[in-house]
């Protein structure tokens, strides 16, 4: 299969965005995989990502996404969680260590969703994946891939969550797609919305754009929209969203009001007080003896949040 | 062979256009804050969910209809389907694609095969 793929990619020049192993689908990963009870689940599972590997690799592959279906729980009564947390980060290390054993040079993202199939997924949202990250060392190995839908899922938009990973260094690649907010679960739609892709783009343009991932439509047609044409609408109105998204944070960006809005409003910590506490020149007495001496704060101002998204609403 | 025959490559019409298979706001050679759209938004069309996916849901079979599949987990059918994924994606322009192990080779009755 792999010299098929390799032909076509060679005949179109298309290449591949990353790939990654399904684990959650045969019944001998109804427990999980890596964080099975079974230790002989977790063996099978190590060679079926080792095999998936090669292939990316051998397919010029530029990531390697993990994403742990059934990573989770059913129920605490019979789980051990610190010990199946353990194991996923035992896994993860193999997987570091095999990459650079066949020289891999791909980036490993692992990507967050809180529950479905599983009642409790341990990649919960990118705070928990970046937090299970550090704790098991592996920060400088992986980024997130971030997809809307298990956002939502997590109870979060996907500007939450594109911020959080923004801020951590760790936003790699993004599974573009929306649920519905009338539906309670993983709907992968086909992402329209301007407000959502403005926001999506505005945080890559911060962060200085992807540099491994890209806005992989991790998204499906509706049961209804059966017919092969119907694949096309779908992703030609994705890409369509993303274009005026992109135009959308390209042009907020260039106007600079909403990055000056939020630069000014830190302002207290540029000088004074703030910097002093900035660069670790503070401590609970200096600061009792500063705001005794003061009195009382410097008088806040408005967020002034109905201004700006009025401002947002200039450019959409 | 061309398994979409009425579908050609999707062009950029502009906003104007009325043609629900051409692009009004995505033109990949535009250049946006200093590169081309393509080279921002890097689009990826999944494997899973676009040739794979029979859209089932829990109350019912899949209603997906696709002429150049025969249902069957055969590597002949598997391989036929490498062509069609290619050919959708160079009609749409999508500069990537992304993949699940089970999505592109069946399982075979043992981890080798």
């Amino acid at each position: 299969m792999a010299k098929v793929l390799k032909a076509e990619q060679q005949r179109t020049g298309i290449k591949l965005l990353w790939g990654t192993a399904c684990l959650f689908a045969n019944p001998r990963y109804m427990h999980g995989a890596a964080t099975s009870c079974n230790a002989d689940a977790f063996a099978y599972a190590a060679a079926q990502v080792k095999k998936a590997i090669e292939v990316t690799h051998q397919l010029g592959g530029e990531g390697y996404t993990f994403w742990g279906g059934r990573e989770g729980y059913s129920t605490l009564w019979n789980t051990d969680i610190g010990r199946e947390l353990d194991h996923l980060g035992a896994f993860l290390h193999m997987a570091v260590e095999h990459k650079k054993k066949i020289g891999f040079k791909g980036q490993f993202y692992i990507e967050p969703k809180p529950k479905e199939p599983t009642k409790h997924q341990y990649d919960s949202d990118a705070a928990a994946c970046l937090n299970f990250l550090r704790q098991y060392k592996l920060t400088s190995h992986f980024k997130l891939n971030l997809e809307t839908n298990h956002a939502t899922l997590a109870g979060h938009e996907m500007q939450h969550e594109l911020e959080v990973a923004v801020a951590a260094n760790a936003l790699g690649s993004m599974d573009a797609n929306t649920g519905d907010p009338m539906l309670g679960w993983d709907t992968d739609q086909f992402p329209t919305s301007v407000y959502l892709t403005a926001q999506c783009m505005l945080s890559l343009l911060k962060m200085g754009g992807f540099k491994t991932g890209g806005v992989n439509f991790d998204a499906k047609v509706r049961r209804e929209s059966y017919e092969p044409v119907d694949l096309f609408h779908a992703h030609i109105g994705g890409m369509d969203a993303f274009a005026r998204g992109l135009k959308i944070a390209a042009a907020i960006r260039a106007d600079g009001r909403l990055e000056e809005f939020v630069k000014n409003r830190y302002r207290s910590w540029d000088s004074g007080i703030g910097k002093k506490i900035e660069s670790g020149k503070a401590n609970f007495k200096t600061l009792e003896t500063y705001i005794l001496k003061k009195g009382e704060v410097t008088k806040n101002e408005s967020g002034r949040q109905e201004f700006l998204e009025n401002l947002i609403n200039e450019f959409i | 062979m061309a398994y979409f025959p009425k579908i050609k490559k999707i062009k950029y019409e502009g906003p104007g256009s009325k043609n629900p298979l051409s692009f009004k706001w995505y033109d990949e050679n535009e250049i946006v804050a200093g590169k081309t759209m393509r080279d921002h938004l890097r689009f990826s069309v999944v494997y899973w969910h676009t040739f794979r996916n029979p859209l089932s849901d829990p109350f019912g079979v899949g209603t997906a209809f696709r002429p150049w599949d025969d249902g069957s987990e055969s590597v002949k059918n598997a391989q036929k389907r490498v062509k069609v994924a290619f050919e959708f994606m160079e009609k749409l322009g999508a500069p990537y694609y992304a993949f699940h192990d089970r999505d592109v080779a069946p399982e075979g009755k043992s981890l080798a095969a």
